[in-house]
């Protein structure tokens, strides 16, 4: 078989900004007048008007669909970015976010006048509990790195409660680059846990740390599956050592596409977790978001979560402002359009769906590392879950091809490329997550692609030095970008 | 193969210092621009602030990459290289002449004492390969 | 399932290729006692209990209708709600040109060569917000007004290597002065509120002692305040110290539409929430945070920018930039721990702004101020006054409702929301306050009915 969904060339058309395109005087969108004497403040007026664009209907359309043609996305083709989870989201989920009843509902509303939105918030959150055997559940996090500061500070004041200022926090090197992040910004140190060549934690590791701080540890954060795609398999064990010093385990659930049905973080000794919904549970990524990060946990964290909370009474949804709570994470419930799609995806799923989601995902993955380990080397040996991880070590040894000119020459044949250079443990990683929504045809086709690069590799025909050559823009100066930054078009005169 | 000047002291996080009387030129090496890659930015301390051994005194950033810079001695910059903040593709084409980065004028001159020789340095990073 | 399309014949074919016999082969580093107990029950009152199978597509069109059809929509509502989430009229470009598949269903453009399309939108964004807010440089986007404004604390404290205490103006909303607090309580800092006067402005006398024992290193302000006046940014700017910085939230993008921008009165950093300018309210979210500030605080600045440079043709093109300032290089040194952001609000904003237009967008502010006017007035007759009165209000003001407890109630018999109440936010001062807000969806005739219901 050849790769056939090759990129090729069609009609694209170049376009300037926006602003180019105005004309002094041009009217827009027309706002209707209302019967009302019209006036203008005296006192702070603006003295320039903003130089917003002066266009026409017509205009903006092309303009921004002549901009979406230079995008690649799901819709045009397979999108195997390691830890993204760049599954095919049902379109019904669009149409339902859209509905008048959850689009025009401000947040103020009186509760009995918002009692569908209550509802969702609360059968969202119960779900998203059970789906991994945790007792509790917030929706209000904006995003995955929200939801982990958020599962931090609610660990922070637990501890806190307790009378116990710990400082520590543990993650394993192989982490995702926003835990350190949310760490620090929770108030703790992250200290680092070594992961072996065998891809997952050792108890022993843990163990050494715990002599080391002891009760000055607060928690430890890990994904599970970790980012190489491999469960951790001390994960119990983990969590006894840590209970065993009133320390917490805590999850970033950003690989829950891999254990829906097949693992509860609950069985595992999570105490805290996030979800990324947008990941999981079906939320176009739009160019970067919105997302929606979830936050599950035991009951002792409960009486922490974000206010305000929703309850079920006999027959109404209330809401409820815990005295313990964390406060606000977010503006409003969060980021509540993505809850309804993440809601219609587990109801058209069902458990047994979800189920198979995950399962698919898993075969999809190896299937995947099964045809590709001919030609690449594996990041680690050890199962895979949903994702896979190769090097470019082979590739660097038969003719100095590097993972960033693989990434580049997989575009010519019509594909995104993986998730490149990450996790940092694997030098030259590639992380390959197919997800379960890719057929078995797509599968193989994409690792022909694969495979054809580096037979060129090996057999010393290219070097793909100058790839991509086919995309509607060549290779970018992301030096020259960042030397002199032009961050808008008034920077262009600077 | 990164080029290691002799009479030139080196760290291990890849800074090197030239000593003359009481004052330290500062920049890094070779092999640390080859790894950073091309230099976008250049983050430096002010004339006047003091600078204190083994801890950071600026950042150095490339496309893909940031680094701290870590200070071999302790003392007072008495002169910071300005044309390298307007142009830091100095540090790529120069790292040791145009790319010098401060002058540090030195409390205790025996601050480089325990930094490594050209010798040593070329083989220490022949092992980190 | 429509979306999962392995057979089960290519089931086994996969099983064959890997080299396993069933799916349990390859899940089996879990630990058996974690796979036995691995099952869930979805439970969605009586009718979908214990929810194994999904359902189909037009069985989640009616289920959903129906949740949606216990709310009561603008359509079905008058609604007078404001306080940093507004309703606005919404071009139908704007959905039909968002939920292209190209800009839904494409990632953060971390590849510059096929997300060309995404990268120039930012980049657009970012103009309109520089623009806007009078500032230099504006990021990519944030979550929303709130958590863009709690990142900008966090910025002033990296920019401020002694002092790292907060002032936060208590007119600010509740929201926005909470999620601060929270995002702010992991660092060892004081976060205190400077007071509100008579006037409902915040108590500049009251302000300078606290930049005297506090010495802190930013002072957040809203414009307007929550109460829906505007306070005097020239003012503030001039008693705080070089070393405290004015950060500036605009709950509502459009009041730049008519008033002076913060840019131009000395703010460092004006944050705040653009959602109204093309995305519905959705409940709270997803909306869109903006974030701008002076040039010189570009290396601190949280989330993600995207600049010009130029291909290997010579063509003109767009990349992130400065991603060193982001978490997944800089890990525990990061700016913020940010990851997503509002890429496809933001977009929304673009298009919306692109298509309202310079005139647009006046006209806008002024069908606000000049509808808020008209209902100041028609209350005033019936003897309800603003609680602040003044006269640098913009489109929401608080007005003192006698029996608001008992007239409120009416107005929802009547299907009329008619604002705020401000008593569980403000306290007991506030008793008889409400906030109301009009929006360009109001006409004269809504507004007179607000009047009549709140009257009498």
């Amino acid at each position: 078989m050849k790769p056939i969904n090759a990129a090729t060339t069609g009609i694209l058309l170049r376009e300037d900004s926006i602003f180019e395109r105005s004309s002094e005087g041009r009217a827009g969108f027309d706002i209707p007048t209302p019967k009302v004497p019209l006036k203008s403040p005296v006192k702070y007026r603006r003295t320039q008007p903003a130089a917003l664009p002066e266009v026409s209907e017509l205009q903006v359309v092309r303009h921004f669909t002549r901009l979406s043609s230079w995008n690649y996305a799901i819709d045009l083709g397979t999108f195997p970015l390691g830890s993204c989870t760049m599954k095919y989201n049902p379109r019904i989920n669009e149409e339902l976010a859209s509905l008048p009843g959850f689009c025009d509902i401000h947040p103020e509303l009186p509760p009995e006048f918002c009692q569908g939105a209550l509802e969702l918030i609360y059968n969202l959150e119960d779900a998203l509990s059970k789906i991994v055997g945790l007792d509790a559940c917030t929706v209000q996090p904006a995003a995955g790195a929200l939801g982990e500061f958020t599962g931090l500070t609610l660990i922070r004041a637990f501890h806190e409660k307790h009378g116990s200022h710990r400082k520590y926090v543990l993650i394993p090197d192989s982490a995702h680059g926003t835990n350190p992040a949310s760490c620090i910004l929770a108030g703790y140190e992250a200290v680092p846990i070594k992961v072996g060549p065998q891809g997952y934690m050792s108890v022993e590791s843990v163990e050494e740390t715990i002599k080391q701080h002891g009760r000055d540890i607060a928690a430890l954060m890990t994904t599970n599956p970790n980012t190489l795609g491999v469960f951790e398999q001390n994960i119990s064990q983990i969590a006894e050592l840590l209970h065993g010093i009133g320390a917490q385990l805590c999850m970033d659930g950003a690989n829950m596409n891999a254990i829906l049905g097949i693992a509860k973080p609950g069985d595992m000794g999570v105490d805290v977790m996030q979800y990324n919904l947008h990941k999981t549970f079906s939320t176009p990524h739009g160019g970067g978001g919105p997302g929606s990060g979830p936050v599950a946990c035991r009951s002792h964290l409960a009486p922490f979560l974000p206010n305000p909370r929703v309850r079920k009474t006999e027959n109404s949804f209330t809401l409820e402002y815990l005295p313990d709570s964390i406060g606000k994470v977010k503006g409003a419930f969060g980021n509540f359009g993505v809850m309804v799609r993440a809601l219609a995806y587990i109801m058209n799923h069902g458990s047994d769906g979800l189920r198979q989601v995950s399962r698919n995902a898993v075969i999809n993955a190896n299937y995947l590392r099964a045809r590709l380990q001919k030609k690449y080397q594996l990041g680690t040996q050890t199962a895979h879950f949903h994702e896979c991880v190769l090097s470019d070590s082979k590739q660097i040894q038969a003719n100095g091809v590097k993972t960033l000119q693989i990434a580049k020459a997989l575009m010519d044949y019509g594909y995104h490329p993986p998730t490149v250079y990450f996790p940092l443990t694997v030098s030259g990683a590639m992380l390959i997550e197919p997800t379960e929504t890719e057929s078995l045809q797509e599968l193989d086709q994409f690792a022909e692609a694969l495979l054809e690069i580096a037979e060129r590799i090996e057999a010393k025909k290219e070097t793909f030095e100058q790839s991509p050559t086919k995309t509607f823009v060549g290779k970018v100066d992301e030096v020259g970008a960042a030397r002199k930054p032009i961050l808008s078009l008034d920077d262009r005169s600077i | 193969m990164a080029s290691v000047p002799n009479g030139l002291h080196y760290t291990k996080e890849h800074e090197w210092v030239l000593m003359e009387d009481n004052i330290a030129t500062i920049g890094i090496t070779d092999f640390a621009q080859e790894s950073l890659g091309d230099v976008t930015y250049i983050q430096l301390p002010k004339e006047g602030e003091n600078i204190t051994k083994n801890d950071p005194f600026g950042v150095v950033e490339s496309v893909k990459a940031v680094s701290d810079l870590y200070s071999p001695v302790t003392g007072r910059v008495v002169e910071v290289n300005q044309p390298l903040l307007e142009a830091p593709e100095l540090v790529n084409q120069d790292p040791y002449t145009d790319g010098w980065m401060v002058k540090v004028e030195v409390k205790d001159i025996s601050d480089t004492e325990d930094l490594m020789e050209a010798a040593a340095y070329k083989e220490y990073i022949e092992e980190k390969g | 399932m429509p979306s999962l399309p392995l057979t089960q014949a290519e089931e086994q074919t996969a099983f064959k290729t890997i080299g396993v016999q069933s799916f349990d082969d390859l899940v089996a580093t879990i630990p058996p006692k974690i796979r036995e107990n691995a099952s869930f029950r979805l439970d969605f009152g009586a009718e979908h209990s214990n929810l194994r199978t999904g359902l189909t597509e037009h069985e989640l069109r009616r289920y959903f209708t129906d949740l949606a059809n216990k709310n009561r929509s603008e359509s079905s509502t008058l609604h007078f709600l404001g306080g940093g989430i507004y309703d606005n009229i919404i071009p139908a470009i704007v959905n039909q040109l968002a939920l292209r598949g190209e800009f839904l269903t494409c990632y953060t453009p971390y590849q510059p060569e096929i997300s060309q399309g995404t990268l120039q939108a930012i980049f657009e964004f970012q103009t309109l917000m520089t623009r806007i807010t009078g500032m230099p440089i504006a990021n990519a986007s944030m979550y929303d007004g709130p958590t863009a404004t709690a990142e900008a604390a966090l910025m002033a404290q990296r920019l401020s290597s002694t002092n790292q205490n907060i002032l936060v103006a208590a007119n600010l909303s509740g929201d926005y002065r909470s999620v601060i607090k929270t995002f702010l309580s992991g660092q060892k800092n004081i976060i205190e509120e400077v007071p509100f006067n008579s006037n409902g402005l915040l108590d500049t006398d009251h302000l300078t002692q606290q930049l005297q024992s506090l010495n802190p290193c930013a002072l957040i302000v809203s414009f307007p305040n929550y109460f829906g006046s505007l306070e005097d940014l020239a003012i503030i700017k001039s008693l705080l110290p070089k070393t405290c910085l004015l950060v500036v939230a605009v709950p509502d993008l459009s009041t730049l539409a008519l008033f002076e921008p913060p840019g131009t009165l000395g703010a460092d950093i004006v944050t705040g929430e653009a959602h109204q300018l093309g995305t519905p309210m959705l409940f709270g979210g997803p909306h869109v945070g903006f974030f701008a500030s002076k040039r010189e605080y570009l290396r601190q600045m949280p989330g993600r920018l995207v600049g010009e440079t130029q291909d290997n043709r010579g063509q003109r093109c767009y990349t992130l930039t400065l991603s060193t300032r982001e978490q997944h290089i800089r890990r525990d040194k990061a700016t913020s721990n940010i990851c997503t952001n509002q890429g496809l609000i933001a977009l929304r904003t673009t298009i919306y702004l692109s298509f309202l237009g310079k005139q647009g967008f006046q006209k806008l502010g002024k069908i606000n101020y000049s509808l808020f006017n008209y209902l100041t007035e028609q209350l005033q007759r019936k003897q309800i006054h603003l609680k602040f009165p003044h006269d640098s209000y913009y489109r929401e003001g608080a007005f003192e409702v006698p029996n608001l407890e008992s007239r409120f109630k009416r107005c929802l018999e009547n299907n009329l929301v008619p604002g705020i109440r401000l008593r569980e936010k403000f306290g007991p001062e506030f008793e008889n306050a409400l906030l109301v807000t009009v929006n360009p969806k109001h006409t004269q005739k809504d507004i007179d009915f607000l009047v009549e219901n709140l009257s009498s």
